[in-house]
């Protein structure tokens, strides 16, 4: 069982730049994954619009019947979202270390071009440990 | 027809006053509709058909809520298990008074609003037709969106069919900084949608229970069309009450 379903980045103009799976049922095309980021990046922009009061930043949080979507957008408009188990708790904190993760080894690589996928192996690798860990911490309770 | 309306509610009085399973000793409940001498009972009598006809069958099929949806739209009857007080949650803890309800809307099959009531919205970015159609889209893509997002089922479909309710993986909230969207779709595709403070607990059954109103004062009210804008003066008053009891 899985708690992390899959992640993906989303640039500020709702092209997908990163995708990964760890474990959903079912085979996701690059496509359809294209689609759903950006779905998603519109659906974001439109419920910020439908707020009732001032200050709405978009979505957060979307609970479906076997899922729980987090959802965190940096000041950039760069958003990172997990797909995880319902109820599954401090994804918050894990898309926080994902976003310095992508600071660190995506932003500061020389060789990154700014809204282009994502190709860089140490931030694959400190990904799947931060993944890892967090899954680990999620057991041992 | 808009302005036959006000005849339409003592009309719709009269008939959920005798709701067939209240009066068990009388068979024809219906006719004894037009009987005058309930008309003038105090407010709990309206409460009445809301109750559940028969407890202790209801209250088994309630118990567990999470079970997909056929059992959340077709368990009718656990809707009537949450249904004898409009209690909210309790233990919700956000801190807050009551009055946490900022809008709600009913839409139906097609797409037409129904029902758009408003208790605190300072901002309004678009006119009240803009606004009901970017929410109806808004949900119909969501809709579409978690089916194909569903990482338990195998085969999804392709993204953006159209889709019957209750099909595939649907979503009952989502939570921005400001609000909280609460979705509920019922077999009939009557979709109502809550938006609450941001705190606000699980709303899934005071969406239930606002469904239970719905069927209630709207649908057993004869005098309303179905897919007709409501305008059902005790389903808006009932409706206003309980929405201020949610924390």
């Amino acid at each position: 069982m899985a708690a992390i379903y899959s992640l993906f980045i989303v640039n500020k103009s709702g092209g997908l730049i990163f995708y990964k799976d760890y474990g959903s049922a079912g085979r996701m095309e690059t496509n359809d994954s294209l689609r759903l980021a950006s779905l998603w990046h519109s659906m974001h922009a439109i419920s910020q619009q439908l707020s009732p009061t001032v200050g709405c930043n978009g979505i957060d949080l979307l609970q479906a019947d076997t899922f729980d979507l987090h959802c965190f957008q940096s000041l950039t408009g760069t958003k990172f979202f997990v797909v995880c188990e319902p109820g599954a708790q401090h994804m918050e904190g894990l898309l926080k270390v994902i976003y310095e993760l992508y600071t660190d080894y995506v932003l500061k690589n020389p060789f990154y071009e700014m809204e282009m996928p994502i190709r860089c192996e140490l931030f694959d690798l400190n990904l799947s440990q931060a993944i890892q860990k967090d899954r680990v911490s999620l057991f041992g309770r | 027809m808009s302005d036959g309306r006000a005849g339409s509610n003592s009309g719709l009085t009269k008939l959920s006053l005798a709701v067939p399973g209240r009066n068990t000793a009388r068979p024809l409940t219906r006719n004894s509709s037009h009987h005058p001498s309930g008309w003038k009972d105090p407010i709990k009598k309206y409460r009445n058909p809301l109750l559940p006809p028969s407890g202790s069958r209801d209250r088994e099929e309630g118990g567990e809520r999470a079970h997909g949806p056929a059992m959340q739209f077709f368990g009718g009857s656990s809707v009537a298990e949450i249904a004898p007080s409009p209690a909210a949650p309790p233990g919700t803890a956000t801190g807050l008074a009551r009055n946490n309800g900022n809008m709600l809307y009913i839409f139906n099959r097609s797409g037409v609003c129904l029902l758009y009531r408003e208790w605190h919205r300072p901002l309004h970015t678009l006119d009240a037709q803009q606004d009901q159609k970017l929410m109806f889209g808004l949900l119909f893509s969501l809709r579409s969106f978690t089916v194909k997002m569903d990482p338990t089922s195998v085969d999804k479909g392709n993204l953006g069919v159209p889709l019957l309710p209750g099909q595939g993986c649907s979503f009952h909230s989502f939570r921005t900084n400001t609000y909280k969207l609460s979705f509920m779709e019922c077999p009939s595709g009557i979709k109502i949608i809550l938006v609450t403070h941001p705190k606000t607990g699980d709303m899934r059954e005071p969406l239930r229970y606002i469904y239970n109103i719905y069927v209630e004062y709207v649908i057993k009210n004869p005098l309303y069309v179905p897919g007709s804008p409501i305008k059902c003066e005790l389903f808006v008053t009932n409706l206003d009450q309980y929405v201020k009891t949610l924390v």
